[in-house]
């Protein structure tokens, strides 16, 4: 388990993270839920190594992390094929796997005829979906995503929904769309704006890959998650 | 050339440098026609491809040429390394910038003319120019690679540490693609204005057998049509350098230049070929 504990931390003079504590299932997809600017980059920045809490631990991230950030950070100079042999490289030193790994995810992201294309070529979906691949390409026991749909249209989003069961893993999920949650999570964790507290966390229902954005089970999950707390602290997707 | 094909210029862009290259002989005509006629100073185009062939037959002139552009190449890289270096460790360790500020200041604002005369006491003539070179294009390449560097994604690099990609090849896959087109675009200007000074510094200097020697000797000797051919020469050599620098930056630079695939395309093809040809038999 992925074990945030007594997490502090703050910018400037903003608070993030006061006392903040919570607990992430492993081999599962654990949605995290929150209005924007709670710090929900922060929390994942902080599984990633990438930022420290200024007091409490983070514990149990394995050895491999991969990341998809909320921009797609490809490298404008590097072709489809070269954004994603860059992270691979040195995980397939023989030449021959490596450019044969490339292709198979590039081929599994409907990318095949773009491999020679560059970022500023592509369309945005495109490259969302290039930077999506390239998370589930590097072998990580950990993956972190952050607002991974956006600008991917339903179909596509189906399809990269497919992905996680193919590439299963610990997943760290960020989103403000409760549907998104619902066609991909395993777990929803639900959290109030800054200084981010945990406000529920519960197990999505249904079956995941089968599960129906437009269904009655969707508008049950979407009730159960913007309902106020038991607390009374009110939930908001912006 | 996305931009090309926005603006729609892009199919035309040969016409175009024609329709310039018209322009410019056609005023040049006119002006050596009218203003200067009587003093020959400014002969017409055809008379100056007349002298410059001419000349080009003297061993003077090959010898006047391949001086200035050794002098000139000699110089800009005596100014490019060391403002490649100091820009580098102004980027790592921001206080050496500060450091550096004055004195890329005081460079920049000198007057390069009262430079000259003043060098002129402390070196020879011979190493003049490239001494005032230095100090011309050394600020130049510094600030347009310091600014190069300043504009290296972060996020590239975050995204880089995040998947463990080794700091080798971070620099070599995110910080020297991103600081390349800088570097030619400084190398080609640096360039033409290093032959610039070369040769303004060889006219104050004279260093035989080059061609501010040539330009200011013809002058003296009243022979202005010869001293003007000479300027044709030096502008010719700044163009054909120009032209050589943009090849290589675009042979370096696919990203930059994607069109330019089918000539690299072409030229990797013709050099495989080659190769397999000396290529030792199995």
């Amino acid at each position: 388990m992925i074990i945030f504990s007594g997490i502090y931390k703050k910018f400037g003079d903003t608070v993030v993270f006061d006392n903040f504590s919570d607990g992430f299932e492993e081999g599962c997809v654990n949605c995290i839920f929150a209005p924007s600017g709670s710090g929900k980059t922060t929390l994942l920045n902080m599984a990633a190594g990438l930022l420290s809490p200024d007091k409490g631990t983070v514990s149990g991230i394995p050895d491999g992390v991969s990341y998809a950030f909320q921009e797609d950070r490809l490298i404008p100079q590097k072709t489809a094929f070269g954004n994603l042999k860059f992270i691979l490289r040195n995980i397939y030193p023989d030449k021959k796997t490596l450019e044969e790994t490339v292709n198979r995810y590039l081929a599994e992201a409907g990318l095949g005829d773009a491999a020679e294309l560059y970022p500023r070529e592509m369309s945005g979906g495109m490259r969302r979906r290039l930077a999506l691949i390239r998370a589930f390409a590097y072998p990580s026991e950990l993956l972190l995503m952050d607002e991974p749909f956006k600008a991917l249209d339903l179909a596509l989003r189906k399809d990269v929904a497919g992905w996680f069961s193919r590439y299963r893993r610990t997943v760290l999920l960020v989103t403000h769309d409760p549907d998104e949650a619902f066609l991909v999570g395993d777990y929803i964790h639900a959290y109030s704006k800054k200084p981010m507290t945990l406000l529920k966390k519960f197990k999505i229902p249904g079956e995941k890959g089968g599960r129906e954005i437009y269904g009655n089970e969707s508008a049950e999950f979407r009730k159960r998650l913007l309902e106020p707390a038991e607390d009374g602290n009110a939930l908001g997707s912006d | 050339m996305l931009q090309g094909k926005k603006l729609g210029t892009k199919p035309i862009k040969p016409l175009l440098y024609l329709v310039s290259a018209a322009i410019i002989l056609a005023a040049w005509q006119a002006v050596s026609m009218t203003f200067f006629k009587d003093y020959g100073i400014i002969p017409p185009p055809l008379k100056t491809l007349e002298i410059i062939v001419g000349e080009a037959g003297k061993p003077t002139f090959a010898r006047a040429v391949s001086d200035t552009l050794w002098k000139s190449f000699f110089s800009f890289v005596l100014s490019f390394i060391p403002a490649f270096i100091f820009a580098a460790l102004s980027h790592i360790f921001k206080p050496l910038k500060y450091l550096f500020e004055p004195f890329i200041t005081i460079c920049r604002v000198m007057p390069t003319m009262a430079l000259v005369v003043i060098l002129l006491l402390v070196f020879g003539s011979r190493e003049l120019p490239a001494a005032v070179a230095f100090l011309v294009v050394f600020p130049l390449v510094y600030e347009n690679i310091y600014a190069a560097f300043g504009n290296v994604d972060k996020n590239l690099t975050v995204m880089a540490k995040s998947f463990k990609v080794p700091r080798m090849r971070q620099i070599t896959g995110i910080y020297a693609p991103a600081v390349l087109p800088y570097l030619f675009s400084s190398v080609i200007a640096g360039f033409g204005l290093n032959i610039k000074v070369v040769i303004s510094a060889e006219v104050m200097g004279l260093p035989s057998f080059s061609i501010g020697y040539l330009i200011r000797s013809a002058q003296q000797g009243f022979d202005f049509s010869l001293s003007f051919a000479w300027l044709v020469v030096a502008v010719s050599l700044s163009f054909v350098c120009e032209a050589v620098l943009k090849l290589i930056g675009r042979f370096c630079m696919p990203f930059q230049y994607p069109d330019f695939g089918i000539a690299k395309g072409f030229l990797t093809k013709t050099g495989k070929i080659i190769k397999s040809i000396f290529a030792k038999p199995k």
